[in-house]
């Protein structure tokens, strides 16, 4: 805390020193008065006696909290990009995850058995007991969040004679977002995208997905710093919020704007031409004859209990 | 030993939860303070063990159903404190899932289950413990801590059930709320729980008392205390699997506990508590309370899926409760953070 007010104060006399002239308040601080009076006295061990004293200055308070909130937004936005980087890739390959998912959900939505709900709701909790706290924490909260939502949707249908529908629906929800969310907690988004190709999903479409996620840790990065830059020179009162604000955001498009035209060169110089070639990444490997045979049984689960309806 | 709905009266229920709210208070505490953050997954996998114990019914001669509870084993294994959060947790999700207990009764059920079985348990086995230093002690400790724990809940849920009639009834002299004064509830509550199903806690206690200190010794609470800490993290986890496998065989076994046919003694429904004969007469009336109380439908009531075969659906219900409570603690695990002692 000391080093903190120590710190800001220092700011504060530089800036007080360089833009002491423009801001009123600064010119007016005790603290430069006594540089120019005092600046020549000498106490008894032949230090100066401006530096015995105590710094008085204590900065006018601000709302400038604006500056803090966007930097932890940012921040937890790079977060999450670098968790991605974090994600093993293991299992099974992302088109059998991202074909198996849509399936699940097609077939839950389709089935007029509560029985096959329960199973899969069984099936998709079971998976997430061997999930860490971590990854657990981006998909359950929120599946659990879509389902009270979607609960309160329905919740007029238990007043006009249909209470079973909200819990179908909500136990359905809960199921489909789980599913959604175990898909992207536990794939990169590059495994995704090339996904997409394997499905014909058009290059124009697939660059521009890609492109834009890079971009966003990209640009973030440069956000950030400049935010940073932002706070630290923010002593006092500021007057010009919208400025400020305005210039963080201009700088970070000028940025992009640079960072397209170098990408469009850098791009050009290795030979690409708009497609996109599959990696071998995505491979066919043993995980995904497991996810085939569960599918399979998902399958025949469903017509069985479909028909012994 | 799950008291349902409209059993007690609301009264009862206030003050039972009203009992509740200063032991969960020091529990969380507690378990704040001495379970670190990689062993509360283990607090859910206890409170799954307690879900499945729970679900194995045992039938004796008279028609009544019960079942073992498995606190003073969670107490033996993690704390007191712990063992009183996780029950309660496998409480909570069994009354509103389930529908196994009441809403408004949770309190009370806690008060039995949660807070006076894994206590007096627990109490029994410290001082048996610290007498006996033997193998064979331990696991003496553990039978004697578990038998005495299930009976003592059982007791205090008959005084529960035996309070009613004198106190809540209407002009006529029909009780309200639950029928039978303590001359009945009392010997009805205890003599299951003082044989069959006091020995079947002894049993669950024992074996998987034993299972864990055979097979993952480091996740034992006297172990880690004595341990210098922080270094079990790593251990534990590994040694969690065998547990799961325990847990998983337990489950296929779950419809074991539906050859069980009769209702346990205090937990009909309001259809058929007329046709109970005690003392060779049947009641003969629905108490006012049961009858238009209030009642919430659970998403799987009784543990079955209508229109399924009640094993499957019993199945099914036993992985659903498990895996929500291994998921409840591992994310309570994931949101708390991290102690660093900076002190050392």
């Amino acid at each position: 805390m000391e080093n903190a007010a120590a710190v800001g104060g220092f700011a504060k006399e530089r800036l007080g020193e360089r833009y002491g002239h423009r801001e009123k308040e600064m010119s007016e601080s005790p603290r430069t008065e006594r540089l120019h009076t005092a600046a020549s006295a000498v106490n008894a061990e032949g230090i100066p006696v401006w530096m015995t004293r105590e710094n008085e200055y204590e900065p006018l308070f601000d709302r400038d909290g604006f500056i803090s909130k966007s930097m932890l937004k940012m921040m937890s936005i790079l977060t999450a990009a670098r968790e991605d980087g974090r994600i093993q890739d293991r299992g099974a390959s992302a088109p059998a995850k991202i074909v198996f998912s849509i399936l699940a959900i097609v077939l839950m939505s389709c089935s007029r058995n509560m029985f096959f709900t329960y199973i899969m709701i069984a099936a998709v909790l079971v998976r997430c007991c061997f999930l860490p706290g971590r990854l657990l924490k981006k998909v359950i909260p929120g599946a659990l969040g879509a389902a009270l939502f979607s609960a309160l949707i329905l919740l007029p249908a238990v007043f006009f004679g249909s209470p079973k529908t909200m819990l179908t629906v909500s136990l359905k929800v809960f199921v489909s977002v789980t599913m959604i969310n175990l898909l992207g907690a536990t794939t990169r988004w590059n495994r995704i995208t090339e996904a997409f190709r394997t499905a014909h999903i058009p290059d124009v479409f697939i660059f521009t997905f890609d492109i834009t996620l890079k971009y966003i840790v990209l640009l973030g990065e440069v956000c950030l710093h400049s935010l940073e830059a932002l706070k630290l020179r923010s002593v006092g009162r500021n007057r010009s919020k919208q400025r400020a604000v305005s210039g963080v955001l201009g700088v970070t498009f000028l940025k992009s704007h640079e960072m397209a035209d170098e990408m469009f060169d850098a791009m050009r110089c290795r030979g690409f031409e708009g497609e996109y070639r599959r990696g071998g990444r995505n491979a066919f490997r043993k995980q995904d004859l497991v996810l085939a045979a569960l599918g399979i049984v998902m399958i025949a689960l469903f017509v069985y209990l479909q028909q012994a309806m | 030993m799950h008291i349902p709905e409209n059993y007690l009266s609301p009264s009862t229920c206030a003050v039972m939860g009203a009992a509740m709210i200063p032991v969960w208070v020091h529990a969380v505490k507690k378990v704040k303070e001495e379970v670190p953050k990689e062993k509360m997954p283990l607090l859910g996998v206890g409170a799954a063990f307690s879900f499945v114990g729970m679900m194995f019914n045992i039938p004796i001669p008279g028609g009544t159903t019960g079942h073992a509870v498995g606190g003073t084993l969670i107490a033996i294994l993690l704390g007191p404190d712990a063992a009183c959060i996780a029950v309660s947790i496998a409480l909570l999700i069994q009354a509103l899932l389930f529908g196994d207990g009441g809403i408004l009764s949770f309190g009370a059920n806690c008060f039995n289950m949660a807070f006076v079985l894994p206590y007096v348990g627990y109490g029994i086995y410290t001082l048996l413990r610290s007498r006996m230093k033997s193998d064979r002690g331990k696991y003496f400790a553990a039978a004697a801590g578990s038998y005495v724990g299930i009976n003592a809940a059982a007791f205090c849920a008959a005084v529960e059930f035996g309070i009613q009639p004198l106190l809540f009834h209407d002009a006529a002299g029909q009780a309200l709320y639950c029928p039978y004064g303590f001359s009945v509830s009392i010997p009805s509550m205890m003599i299951g729980h003082l044989t069959l199903f006091g020995i079947a806690e002894i049993i669950f206690t024992v074996a998987v008392y034993a299972f864990v200190s055979r097979t993952a010794p480091g996740l034992l609470r006297e172990n880690s205390l004595r341990a210098d800490g922080g270094n079990t993290s790593g251990r534990a986890k590994k040694s969690m699997k065998p547990l799961f496998g325990l847990l998983a065989v337990l489950v296929l076994f779950v419809p074991l506990g539906l050859l069980a046919q009769g209702t346990a003694w205090g937990e009909w429904g309001s259809d058929e508590i007329s046709k109970i004969v005690t003392n060779g007469k049947a009641l003969g009336y629905t108490p006012k309370g049961l009858s238009d109380g209030f009642s919430l439908h659970a998403i799987l009531p009784d543990y079955s899926v209508p229109g399924f075969p009640d094993a499957v659906g019993y199945i099914l219900s036993a992985v659903i409760g498990i895996a929500i409570l291994v998921i409840v603690f591992r994310l309570i695990a994931a949101m708390m953070k991290t102690k660093t002692d900076f002190s050392v």
